[in-house]
């Protein structure tokens, strides 16, 4: 087996790329789920409803969803995002967001009314109750991000359509599985497809663990 | 400190009415409430302790309408209550990093050994010495709630709201723990004491106290315990008997 250069680069690529991903839906996932479980109103099952519906839905109708727009001639056409990294980070952002809802929304629907309560019978500003609350909700908030990553990283559709598998900058490791089992190269497939095993395989032990913590 | 509800109505959303044009001043060192499961004690306790904004009504707070005013006054009459869960909740750590949660919400900066024997001081009292440095997701429901007790106790608020704080104590702990309630209310005239409960030895063990009957998210009635002990006293505990508490 040979592990050249370019195999290192598309693994520190992909896990950049849907590292970002990630990061980026959090930056709106966690906000959201929060005002949905302290602001509940009747819209929120509604809203809610169409998270849950939307976890599973395959990648290529987001890939293809966002090649719309962001092709040359789509209404976001103008930023030249299309086959960029960019694009591929934006798209998985956007892929996870479903899942990051409706698991953050489970998870503090359970616990903001008593640790927010707690807080604040304890005499806390609304301010000190929300950052006791988040830092309760920290090593489950990971393990809901780490789920994210999980499905960010697997993905194919997204990054096909939106990324074109570039070489040396948009491939990454699902692309380049694709593409090597297409050209008959099983052995460097295979090889890929072994480390992304190993990712997955790792992030679902450190949820394990994070879960034995949380208790 | 001088609390008083004037025609106060609660609601969970969306429409659960929990509490009915309740009007009470807590004006007693020792105040209970009695009621049967669903009647709207813990409701009342939550909105004695200005967490929970009523739906209708007022709250005086001395001479000032506690929700009219800004987030700052609000906050520095809130740190003189302190409501005590009937499920107890704990953040991760050890017991002592929960007894000292509320300093360090409140960024008291008192010295830290004198904090900490204060703490042991009181798990002490309540036995509990050698929980000190364990989870508490490790001990017993019992020991659970006096640990969320004593957390508020170690801060000796104006006002202490206690929510079933025996249900799940055994004879011995009960009176250790209402002896020393009955010493903290004495200790300093500004103290006052509510508690919710169904234990109906509470009012009779407390001396004076006065007691609060629930029913249906409306007070039933109300007076002295040795008032109330014969004929209200006595409907009570058919309220209680026919709800099957
Ligand atoms: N979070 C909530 N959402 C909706 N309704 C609630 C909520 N909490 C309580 N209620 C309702 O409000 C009413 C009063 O409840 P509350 O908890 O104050 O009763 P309680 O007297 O403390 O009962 P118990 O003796 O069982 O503790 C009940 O009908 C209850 O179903
Ligand atoms: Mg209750």
């Amino acid at each position: 087996m040979f592990v050249d250069s370019e195999v290192v680069e598309i693994i520190i690529r992909s896990i950049t790329i849907s590292g970002t991903a990630t990061f980026l839906a959090s930056l709106w996932s966690i906000p959201l789920s929060f005002l949905l479980v302290s602001r509940y109103s009747k819209i929120t099952n509604l809203i809610m409803g169409f998270f849950n519906a939307l976890v599973g839905v395959p990648t290529v109708v987001v890939g293809l969803f966002l090649y719309m727009i962001l092709s040359r001639s789509g209404p976001l056409g103008f930023l030249g995002m299309l086959y960029t990294p960019q694009a591929i980070m934006l798209g998985e952002a956007i892929l996870i967001t479903p899942l990051l809802v409706s698991l953050l929304y489970e998870s503090f629907h359970r616990t903001r009314e008593k640790y927010w309560e707690l807080a604040l019978t304890l005499g806390a500003s609304d301010r000190q109750a929300l950052k006791l609350f988040l830092l309760q909700s920290l090593p489950e908030i990971l393990v809901v991000l780490l789920l994210g990553f999980s499905r960010a990283i697997g993905e194919l559709g997204v990054a096909l359509l939106v990324g074109g598998n570039i070489k040396g900058y948009t491939r990454v490791m699902t692309t380049a599985i694709s593409l090597e089992v297409v050209k008959g190269e099983f052995e460097k497939a295979l090889l890929l497809g072994g480390f992304l095993i190993t990712t997955v395989l790792g992030i679902s032990t450190s949820i394990r663990f994070l879960k034995g913590r949380i208790e | 400190m001088n609390i008083k509800l004037v025609d106060v109505w609660y609601k969970y959303p969306p429409s659960k009415i929990a509490l009915r044009r309740v009007s009470l001043e807590i004006t007693e060192k020792k105040t209970i409430i009695v009621g049967p499961n669903a009647s709207g004690k813990t409701t009342l306790l939550k909105i004695l302790s200005l967490m929970y904004k009523p739906w209708k009504g007022a709250i005086l707070v001395g001479s000032k309408s506690y929700w009219e005013l800004d987030e700052k006054e609000q906050l520095a009459i809130r740190r003189r209550l302190i409501y005590v869960h009937e499920k107890p909740v704990f953040i991760r750590g050890t017991v002592l990093d929960n007894i000292l949660l509320g300093f360090k919400i409140r960024k008291i900066n008192l010295n830290k050994h004198e904090i900490i024997d204060k703490a042991l001081h009181l798990l002490e009292i309540f036995g509990l010495e050698k929980t000190a440095n364990i989870k508490p997701r490790n001990l017993s429901t019992g020991q659970l709630q006096l640990i969320s007790i004593i957390r508020a106790l170690v801060l000796e608020p104006d006002v202490l709201l206690l929510d079933e704080p025996t249900a799940n104590l055994d004879i011995e702990k009960r009176k250790i723990l209402l002896r020393y309630l009955e010493e903290y209310v004495k200790k300093n005239s500004g103290r006052k004491i509510v508690i919710a409960t169904h234990d109906l030895l509470i009012p009779l063990l407390l001396e004076d106290s006065y007691v609060v009957v629930l029913n249906d998210g409306r007070i039933a009635s109300r007076g002295y315990v040795d008032e109330i002990l014969g004929y209200e006293y006595e409907k009570l505990f058919n309220v209680l008997k026919k709800k099957g508490t």
